[in-house]
């Protein structure tokens, strides 16, 4: 250990967590609609140097991601060990696009020019492969995958920095980083497994999700969620047990975290997405066969996405006779507010939108 | 090992790199190792970067010179790319010239807590130096109070490299120079193809006396 009074290893399991703010999309909901990417982009990366940076991104599963590729790109954890991860460049995150707005609306030739982007012609973006999905017709499919930093209870990237300018907030567990501190290391791109870590390149300093922590001080919900109108992102307390998340995580378990195996244990959660039977060539239906593979929802939510999946059916079956699921009924939402309590403040009561965020 | 700094009509001329003055100061080879594994922060470093090479340059050529105002020091290192970009998983090339604060402090842990070092920071992207003030790894803050001049120029696979600052400086962290003083001096150079940033860099093991002529 060097001589300058700071621990080597730091505690990473626990970080002196009081409480974990968490959230849960059920991917059944989603249909890519990608406002809550843009919600979040309008919030927090409008500054030259955040261009490229999508904090929330969509994209269609099964798809390359972004950045494109990011699964093959390691960091993480394997049996505790930190694992080599390569950082995302620019232009895999699907750099940031500059528009011919000037040439369309102000020069005449908004008839005779479309909107384009400048430049290089661009090869990769934030939703490049939206709805390519795979399998042939009839029998196609594909899933929206919402992701934005997984604030996990393990974060790699805190533990990679060198300067200890990225923390766990002990009141919420949200993993932030002191911009003062930052030097633009990158370590913690390097380390973190779900590539959600970006650079500004004005500031010179890493930068990702902040959960909205400005708004959530205010009880006011992130931005991403509270403007989803498919009305799938829960907000709230992992510990709290009376309310949604608690409850589809610990008890139903049908809520699960994204590639478990790397090791980081993430507190944004995903009801895995059910799908139609396959279609037979005769066109009848193939009822032990579900149309996306389960062989590819285990790669992305670990073995125990067959029991969530199993929970869900039955819990429909049990509806289809006549009776009530308690989990059917969460996951409806009947009442928008649900979903987010305690965060349930209109930002309009603490100033706007803007104001929400302005500290 | 001593080194001086040659008394000069006017150091400020000498802050090009590439001028002329520069080749009437003698200069001195500084040996330079990589950061030991055991000292990095992070235990992902220490990891992942077992088995990597850490600090590409081994050697750097140091000549220093004053003129009663200003100490001006010129690193110059052989390096194959110039890195002047944080870009595709590279960084940019940087180096420092580093003193004790006060008298005496650890150079391989870039000072401790009571002990503060001094660094004139140089980075290929920025267009000012850093005056920087550490009191261990990874603690390393730039100060405001006095400015540190640093201009590179590569040519031909090798970096110049000139850093100066003002004999006069306010805060109490920045190494005090006179003419006819001696300081302790250490050097550290950072290879961006190689993605050395942070402490993933090549050091002089040892402070280097240094004397201002008088």
């Amino acid at each position: 250990m060097p001589k300058n009074g700071k621990a080597a290893v730091k505690d990473v399991t626990t970080h002196g967590l009081q409480s974990q703010v968490a959230m849960v999309f059920d991917l059944n909901k989603c249909i890519g609609c990608q406002t809550c990417s843009v919600a979040c982009k309008t919030l927090w990366t409008r500054d030259e140097g955040t261009d490229y940076q999508w904090w929330m991104t969509v994209n269609t599963q099964p798809g390359r991601g972004c950045p494109m590729d990011y699964e093959q790109m390691g960091g993480g954890y394997r049996e505790g060990v930190p694992q080599e991860g390569i950082l995302p460049t620019r232009e895999e995150f699907g750099g940031g696009w500059d528009f011919n707005y000037d040439e369309v609306f102000y020069q005449g030739k908004g008839n005779s020019v479309h909107l384009q982007p400048l430049g290089k012609k661009p090869t990769w973006g934030p939703n490049w492969d939206e709805d390519q999905g795979a399998g042939e017709y009839p029998n196609a499919y594909y899933f929206y995958l919402p992701r934005l930093c997984n604030h996990c209870t393990r974060p790699s990237c805190v533990e990679a920095c060198p300067r200890s300018a990225m923390y766990k907030r002990p009141q919420d567990g949200i993993v932030l980083r002191d911009e003062e501190q930052c030097r633009g290391l990158q370590f913690c791109a390097e380390a973190c497994p779900y590539k959600k870590i970006y650079f500004n390149y004005v500031k010179k300093i890493s930068q990702h999700c902040i959960l909205c922590f400005p708004r959530l001080e205010q009880g006011v919900a992130p931005a991403c969620a509270r403007q989803c109108p498919g009305r799938l992102v829960f907000v709230g307390y992992l510990n709290d047990v009376e309310r949604p998340i608690h409850k589809l995580v610990y008890d139903w378990e049908v809520a699960l975290p994204l590639h478990p195996e790397y090791g980081t244990d993430p507190n944004i959660f995903y009801i895995p997405p059910l799908s139609p039977y396959r279609l037979k060539e005769d066109g009848s239906l193939d009822k032990d066969t579900p149309r996306i593979p389960m062989e590819y929802l285990e790669r992305l939510f670990g073995p125990r996405v067959h029991k969530a999946l199993n929970t869900m059916q039955d819990e429909l079956q049990k509806v289809r006779s006549g009776k009530k699921s308690e989990l059917l009924d969460t996951l409806i939402v009947y009442r928008w507010h649900t979903l987010f309590e305690p965060f349930t403040r209109d930002p309009v009561e603490v100033g706007g939108p803007q104001a929400a965020v302005q500290r | 090992m001593s080194m001086h700094a040659k008394r000069v009509t006017n150091a400020t001329a000498l802050l090009d790199p590439g001028a002329k003055g520069w080749e009437k100061v003698d200069r001195e080879v500084v040996e330079l190792a990589g950061m030991p594994l055991h000292l990095q922060t992070s235990r992902y470093v220490r990891t992942v970067w077992a088995d990597k090479l850490i600090g590409k340059v081994r050697a750097v050529s140091v000549r220093a010179a004053h003129d009663g105002e200003r100490l001006a020091i010129r690193l110059e290192w052989n390096d194959d790319t110039e890195n002047r970009e944080f870009a595709e998983r590279q960084f940019p090339d940087a180096a420092a010239v580093v003193f004790p604060s006060n008298g005496d402090a650890p150079l391989a842990t870039l000072g401790a807590p009571d002990a503060k070092v001094n660094a004139w920071y140089w980075r290929a992207d920025l267009e000012e130096g850093e005056n920087l003030v550490a009191q261990g790894l990874g603690t390393d803050t730039p100060t405001k109070d006095t400015p540190i001049v640093a201009r590179g120029a590569w040519s031909d696979s090798r970096w110049c490299v000139v850093v100066s600052r003002a004999l006069k400086a306010k805060g109490a962290a920045n190494v005090k120079l006179a003419p006819g003083k001696t300081v302790k001096a250490g050097f550290t150079v950072w290879e961006g193809t190689n993605r050395e940033r942070g402490d993933l860099r090549s050091y002089s093991r040892q402070w280097r006396d240094l004397t201002l002529d008088a």
